[in-house]
């Protein structure tokens, strides 16, 4: 039984980063990962950093645009963290070679992106995500950290109330193992797939929210679904919103502008706006001359030409908003922390409140980068004051007997993995997308449901060992419907409309019954709603 | 629109050999070869094993043989690439197969991309803000970071076929990355290990690692390019290596003497005139080639017409590097 001090369960950004600080820390640190890391999500984030750099910018107010744009459910404290700690992040990625688009002063360049005062987003052209990601996994290689790569967690090995570990499956074999970890940080990021379409890559299912939520621990904020203005019409690729602060103008079909100049809304208004326009939006890249395109949209050039067909200095690229991300996740404290000992989460798949109702366009991957940092090193902590505890063996005897029980299933009914899931994710893009209602939500619910059953009956068709996809596909549909109950369960809960939550039955903001967090929790028949209040003040 | 995919099968599990499957796929004239694939995997035959992940060309999961040619499965459109109503898809060449689709990347990539250290060690104290760098000279680390890591450079790579043991073009260009990173601290020490056995002198101009690179990041001039940079910095063929060193020396001194390679001299040269157990190793191919003539007596080579010409050039170029 492989044994680590503290276990990262995610490659991506949140993962390395965490990684990395704990190695930093003096213990010993192990990935385990779906993918290899640098085939995670993180590489498709295009939009940048946002960190305050300079006399003009501070803290602050990069704090105050975060919450401004978070439509009173950003935890404030979380928020202050992230915004005072990001510029020293940033600089440390540069330092260890991510190449930053640089100024006529040899200095950060920044973009301007939807809901900033200031242009405050570092960039590394347009595949921000990309760099960062090969530059931490290069220096993980140079701290020699061990990494498991094309294992799936499938579930957390709780014991006397501490997390102490997590049963894995390794898809090459098949084979089911148990990790013994002190101290586990999820960093498994997104869960995109539960809506189609979607931008997300095949990855993004929310393997470590529901491992959380299995454990007993809450999802919050699961009803905000962000959507990205600018996705294309056929593919899950998307341009970057920097293209809008480079001066890219988004045009209807008789090609007159969408948005007045100089004008760059936040993500939930931009999107509401485009899909009430209809088909035919493009986004124009003409006036920035190939040149410009060329250095500044390194992904983007090569993407529209490939999968659109379009040249973009010669013609506008077609958009329509995709379902992005949740901005929910598992609730952490600012340390990356859960309610469950031993358990820490970072990354897309956690909730430490800085997103609240609308995340601001260049906070998603900072938020990444400084809290996997604290989630690694708040993990070695924890794995330093922690007597290492073997793992019993039920827990992998159990994991065995509930394969073998999926194994001997029928397949008689004609239902398959693949069906629920697409099921699932048309229900969600169908009754719980850019704009909801009671009634669409109501079907929602009792779509899930019907799915959950089906799930809970279905078998599968092959039954090999060696990378058996359905299998993967099985234990990722489990994923996906419990944080598909967790979205609809929160979304029809809240009667209002706030950031990117719009119900067209409740239009307006009602601060006083909607200024919560939802949190929901695993209940026996189903998912359990409750709230807890917002955190506006400032931290110690 | 219809097609037929051909598909390479192997399952180590149930022991039968390698083959090919067909399959008959119905998708809208957008689909990309991916889409064939998971239509196939999903309505057809769940055991079929591939990798994929980003669907954008983002990651680089999802590298393929294609109609014969290396191409990343999720950004090919089936009808850009369709021959004869035909989409043949296979594994990268040149790698252990696991399954189907599914190849081992270890040794193939991962492993030799370590190999070279591509990790940015700041050089002396860091600054207490970012490092002040023109964008000039970051703009190629860019461009040259943007690589996927999909391997196709290597799969091209006429050496990687024969030499397992060639780190190959991906590696190179990721080191590339950090030799040409103003902010790195370990430049002469990288240039070392890059000019070793197995690094980028074993290359030999082949080019088709920059036909295969699907971003057109041209891997074989930035492997040239490193090349470049070793010799500037008086790392001419690896400090640990006088092998090469005799070879580059000998490879000099013969087209400065005549204007041609001599190549039975260069031979003898590299493996060393004192290295009797070397020459020996070369018998067998002497043997082999004096009865066809291709074993030109070394030293007696002919002059070529303007090879004085040729040595003032050499002579000139040496001054100015000196």
């Amino acid at each position: 039984m492989p044994k680590y001090d503290v276990l990262i369960v995610g490659g991506g950004v949140a993962g390395l980063q965490a990684a990395l600080a704990a190695k930093y820390a003096g213990v010993q640190v192990a990935l385990l990962s779906k993918t290899h890391p640098l085939r995670s999500h993180s590489a498709t984030s295009s939009d940048g950093l946002n960190a305050a750099f300079g006399s003009d910018d501070s803290w602050q107010q990069h704090a105050q645009d975060t919450i401004w744009a978070g439509a009173g459910l950003c935890d404030h404290a979380a928020v202050e963290e992230m915004c005072r700690a990001a510029s020293d992040d940033i600089i440390r990625l540069d330092h260890v070679g991510v190449p930053f688009n640089r100024n006529a002063e040899g200095k950060l360049d920044r973009w301007t992106l939807g809901g900033n005062t200031l242009p405050r987003t570092a960039f590394s052209a347009d595949m921000t995500g990309h760099a960062v990601l090969n530059t931490l996994h290069e220096q993980c290689m140079r701290e020699d950290i061990p990494s498991h790569e094309e294992w799936l967690a499938t579930s957390l090995a709780v014991e006397d109330g501490c997390c102490r570990g997590v049963l894995a499956l390794e898809f090459g074999t098949g084979n089911l193992e148990a990790f013994s970890a002190s101290a586990v940080v999820l960093a498994t990021g997104g869960t995109g797939r539960v809506y189609a379409p979607s931008t997300a890559s095949q990855s993004c299912c929310g393997d470590g929210m529901s491992l959380a939520y299995r454990a007993g621990l809450s999802l919050r904020d699961m009803e905000m679904v962000q959507y990205h203005p600018l996705g294309f019409c056929e593919r899950a690729a998307f341009a970057s919103e920097g293209a809008l602060g480079e001066g890219a103008v988004l045009c209807n079909t008789d090609g007159q502008p969408v948005l007045q100049a100089n004008d760059q809304p936040l993500r939930d208004a931009l999107c509401r706006s485009l899909a009430s326009a209809g088909d035919g939006v493009a986004l124009d890249f003409r006036s920035l001359g190939k040149e410009r395109i060329g250095t500044r949209f390194l992904y983007l050039g090569r993407a529209a030409t490939e999968m659109a067909g379009i040249s973009l200095d010669t013609a506008p690229l077609p958009v329509m908003p995709r379902m992005h991300r949740v901005l929910g996740g598992i609730r952490t404290d600012t340390s990356g922390a859960t309610a469950l000992s031993g358990l820490f989460a970072a990354g897309e798949c956690a909730s430490p409140g800085v997103h609240g109702a609308n995340a601001l366009t260049g906070n998603a991957l900072t938020a990444s980068v400084v809290f996997g940092r604290r989630a690694g090193s708040a993990a070695a902590a924890h794995a330093s004051n922690t007597a290492p505890q073997a793992l019993t063996d039920s827990a992998l005897q159990d994991a065995q007997r509930t394969l073998e029980a999926v194994f001997s299933r029928p397949t008689t009914s004609g239902d398959t993995v693949v069906t629920i899931q697409r099921a699932l994710a048309s229900t969600m893009a169908e009754h719980v997308g850019l704009v909801r209602d009671e009634a669409g939500l109501r079907e929602a619910v009792r779509c899930v449901a019907d799915l959950q059953a089906r799930y809970a009956q279905v078998g599968l068709r092959h039954h090999g060992k060696m990378y058996n996809h359905e299998l993967l596909s099985f234990y990722e549909l489990g994923a996906l419907l419990d944080v598909a109950g967790a979205i609809v369960a929160a979304a029809q809960e809240r009667k209002e409309s706030r950031g990117v939550h719009y119900r067209s039955d409740f239009p307006a903001t009602n601060d006083a019954e909607g200024s919560y967090h939802s949190l929901v929790t695993c209940g026996p028949d189903g998912p359990v709603l409750t709230t807890s209040p917002v955190n506006t003040g400032q931290s110690a | 629109m219809e097609t037929t995919f051909k598909v390479y099968r192997f399952d180590p599990e149930n022991g039968s050999k390698p083959d090919f499957a067909t399959y008959q796929v119905d998708l809208p004239d957008s689909a990309t070869v991916m889409d064939g694939l998971r239509q196939i995997r999903d309505e057809q035959d769940p055991s079929l094993a591939f990798r994929a992940s980003c669907e954008r060309g983002s990651c680089g999961d999802c590298a393929l043989r294609i109609n014969k040619k290396g191409r990343l499965g999720c950004t090919l459109k089936i009808a850009k690439t369709v021959k004869n109503g035909v989409v043949t898809v296979e594994p990268i060449r040149n790698i252990p197969v696991l399954k189907d689709l599914v190849y081992d990347l270890e040794s193939f990539l991962w492993k030799k991309i370590k190999s070279v250290q591509p990790w940015i060690t700041p050089r002396g104290p860091e600054p207490d803000g970012e490092y002040v760098v023109a964008e000039e000279q970051l703009a190629e680390v860019r461009k040259a970071m943007s690589c996927i890591m999909c391997g196709l450079c290597d799969e091209g790579c006429a050496v990687i076929k024969i030499d397992k043991d060639f780190v190959g073009p991906a590696a190179l260009t990721k080191a590339y990355r950090a030799v040409f990173d103003p902010r790195d601290g370990q430049h002469d020490e990288r240039l070392t290990l890059v000019s070793e056995p197995g690094g980028v002198w074993d290359c030999t101009h082949c080019f088709e690692a920059n036909g295969h690179c699907p971003l057109g990041l041209e891997p074989t001039d930035r492997l040239f390019e490193v090349r470049d940079e070793a010799i500037r910095q008086g790392i001419r063929s690896g400090t640990q290596n006088p092998k090469v060193q005799r070879h580059y020396d000998s490879f000099l001194n013969s087209v400065k003497r005549s204007g041609w390679l001599d190549e039975g001299r260069l031979a003898i040269e590299s493996e060393g005139l004192t290295n009797v157990a070397g020459l020996a190793k070369l018998l067998p191919t002497v043997i082999r080639a004096i009865p066809k003539g291709k074993a030109p007596m070394p030293y007696f080579h002919p002059k070529r017409p303007g090879a004085q010409a040729i040595r003032r050039i050499i002579d000139k170029a040496q001054r100015s590097e000196v």
